[in-house]
């Protein structure tokens, strides 16, 4: 797992209270992301209730990864789909998705994306 | 048509019987969608900001509370999964109690199952049962109940 330590260099600058980390920090997020995701998917692939898949460790353990997984969560959901509504929701605070479309999958991820590209988490 | 992953290694009961996969695998909709004729909706008591559940319905996860719900589309419980001229047949799935699975009969007699996020296959009833998948998430319990209602002509056939 990727560690932040404040006081060595991988913290290069403080900006209004966020900590700018080096980019091999960020990396070694990146690369724990996607083996956590294809875990995630390998091993829930086959429930058909939610629960089981979002307390997943892995799926957990993305969550915690906070704001810095967005872009990665939403390359995954356009490029493989699966069920990162919840994750979404949890780490922005945000929920684009229409009540009546609620469970309509491809109109459930093309709201994501929406909102994303409008935010500025993706171009 | 692929599956993810070798669909009898997780489902050990489909070795010993007939059984077809006949769709992809998709996250668009799930069991109890299939279930109910749908392909495009996924259904979930749990979570009410991202997923479909008919309002009337309770949001508990027992069987019990699938079978309330499946009743008000028109299912009743019935005695046994054997086939009825006129009628459509669901078989509900449950592990300590909890909603795992359901599966629908088609006309043939044989059922037909959406295998969460993963392909559909048409199959045997107890090939989901036993024995019992080592794979967690594909490890549906026991059959716990059976409900019919009557067909009508435009239900899906597949």
């Amino acid at each position: 797992m990727a560690k932040i330590n404040p006081s060595n260099s991988d913290v290069v600058a403080h900006d209004r209270g966020h900590l700018m980390v080096a980019q091999s920090v960020v990396e070694d997020l990146h690369r724990e992301f996607l083996a956590l995701a294809a875990q995630w998917r390998e091993e829930t692939v086959g429930y058909s209730v939610i629960t089981p898949k979002v307390v997943h460790p892995a799926y957990l353990r993305i969550i915690g990864m906070g704001p810095v997984a967005v872009p990665w969560i939403l390359r995954e959901l356009e490029e493989h789909g699966g069920h990162w509504y919840v994750a979404l929701r949890s780490i922005t605070g945000a929920n684009p998705v229409p009540r009546e479309d609620r469970g309509r999958i491809p109109r459930m991820r093309e709201a994501w994306l929406a909102w994303a590209r409008d935010e500025g988490w993706i171009d | 048509m692929p599956c993810l992953g070798d669909i009898t290694r997780r489902l050990p009961g489909l070795e010993s019987s007939s059984y077809e996969v006949t769709s992809d695998a998709t996250d668009h909709y799930n069991c109890v969608a299939w279930a109910m004729g749908e392909d495009d909706r996924w259904w979930s008591h749990e979570l009410d900001a991202d997923y479909y559940w008919p309002e009337q319905a309770e949001r508990d996860g027992g069987a019990p509370a699938y079978q309330a719900m499946f009743r008000l589309y028109g299912f009743e419980a019935c005695a046994d999964g054997g086939s009825e001229p006129g009628f459509e047949k669901i078989a509900i799935f449950a592990d300590g109690g909890r909603f795992t699975h359901v599966a629908r009969q088609l006309p043939s007699g044989r059922w037909t199952s959406k295998l969460g996020e993963n392909c559909d296959i048409e199959h045997e009833i107890d090939s989901l049962t036993h024995p019992t998948s080592s794979f967690p998430q594909y490890r549906y319990g026991d059959i716990v109940g059976f409900m019919r209602r009557p067909r009508r002509a435009d239900q899906p056939r597949s």
